[in-house]
């Protein structure tokens, strides 16, 4: 009887050309040729001497190669500085080293919401002390010829809260 | 010399082609072609024209063989298929079926 392979690697050396359609449950690398489609559940990583040229299917893709199709990852893609990549790419998750070259569309996660995200709603201050005694005023740090505002603030994140800064007064 | 492997959970439908050595743990359908060395492990389902170097079978086969040395049938293994090779071994156990060619 036929016992699973110990062997969990695939690995196409270079010199070696891979044609035709290469589906399966394990990672992958290619150091030579790999042409037609890739369906994996499992990792392709393409080496510096290796060639892609398929539309592939898997959940982590690394390229320090070339690949020239249409990849969809469950995971990520990471184009390494070595790497060259021409074609659609899909993942959550997409990493492009410094020296790595992309020519295609890019696609990052589902982008849901972005275009329709409403602005974050104002964190109101609680104006206390609730005394009439007391205003607060909403002062600019190094513009303090603008007119302080007085009554109820929004503080916003970022470079405004770097900017403003609420006080209480004493009316006089 | 790195030699290509592909592994047990792997169909390829097509070919596999080049210099290096040949591992197959896996399905192949097509064709596979090495200036050296092709062993179809214990799990290899391969349905396909063969050519090597060296031809060592301990799985499943199913085609047409050349090789430019030997070919090895092991125990476990079972081929169908024509042979042509200067010298072939076929292990005791070993399934064969097809027309052998030695000159």
């Amino acid at each position: 009887m036929a016992k699973p392979s110990t062997e969990t690697k695939t690995e196409v050396a270079a010199g070696s050309v891979v044609r035709g359609r290469v589906t399966g449950a394990e990672d992958v690398i290619v150091a030579g040729r790999l042409e037609g489609s890739l369906e994996l559940s499992g990792d392709l990583t393409v080496q510096k001497t290796g060639v892609v040229k398929a539309n592939v299917t898997a959940e982590r893709v690394i390229v320090a190669g070339i690949l020239v199709g249409d990849v969809m990852a469950t995971m990520a893609i990471e184009i390494t500085a070595e790497g060259r990549v021409k074609g659609d790419l899909s993942a959550p998750k997409v990493k492009i080293a410094e020296g790595g070259r992309f020519a295609g569309q890019l696609q990052i996660g589902d982008a849901e919401g972005v275009e329709r995200r409403a602005p974050s709603p104002p964190r109101f201050v609680d104006p206390a002390p609730a005394d009439d005694e007391y205003e607060e005023v909403e002062e600019l740090e190094g513009d303090e010829t603008q007119a302080p505002m007085p009554g109820l603030v929004a503080v916003r994140g970022g470079d405004e809260r770097r900017k403003r800064r609420i006080v209480v007064k004493k009316r006089s | 010399m790195a030699k290509t492997i592909i592994g047990n959970t792997i169909v390829i439908e097509g070919s596999i082609e080049g210099e290096p050595a040949v591992t197959v743990h896996g399905t192949v359908k097509g064709k596979i072609s090495s200036a050296a060395e092709v062993n179809l492990e214990k799990t290899a389902d391969v349905e396909a024209e063969v050519e090597a170097d060296i031809l060592q079978v301990a799985g499943k086969l199913r085609g047409k063989v050349a090789a430019r040395q030997k070919v090895a049938i092991a125990a476990e293994g079972k081929m169908v298929g024509d042979i042509r090779a200067p010298r072939i071994l076929i292990a005791d156990g070993a399934q064969f079926k097809g027309n052998i060619d030695m000159e």
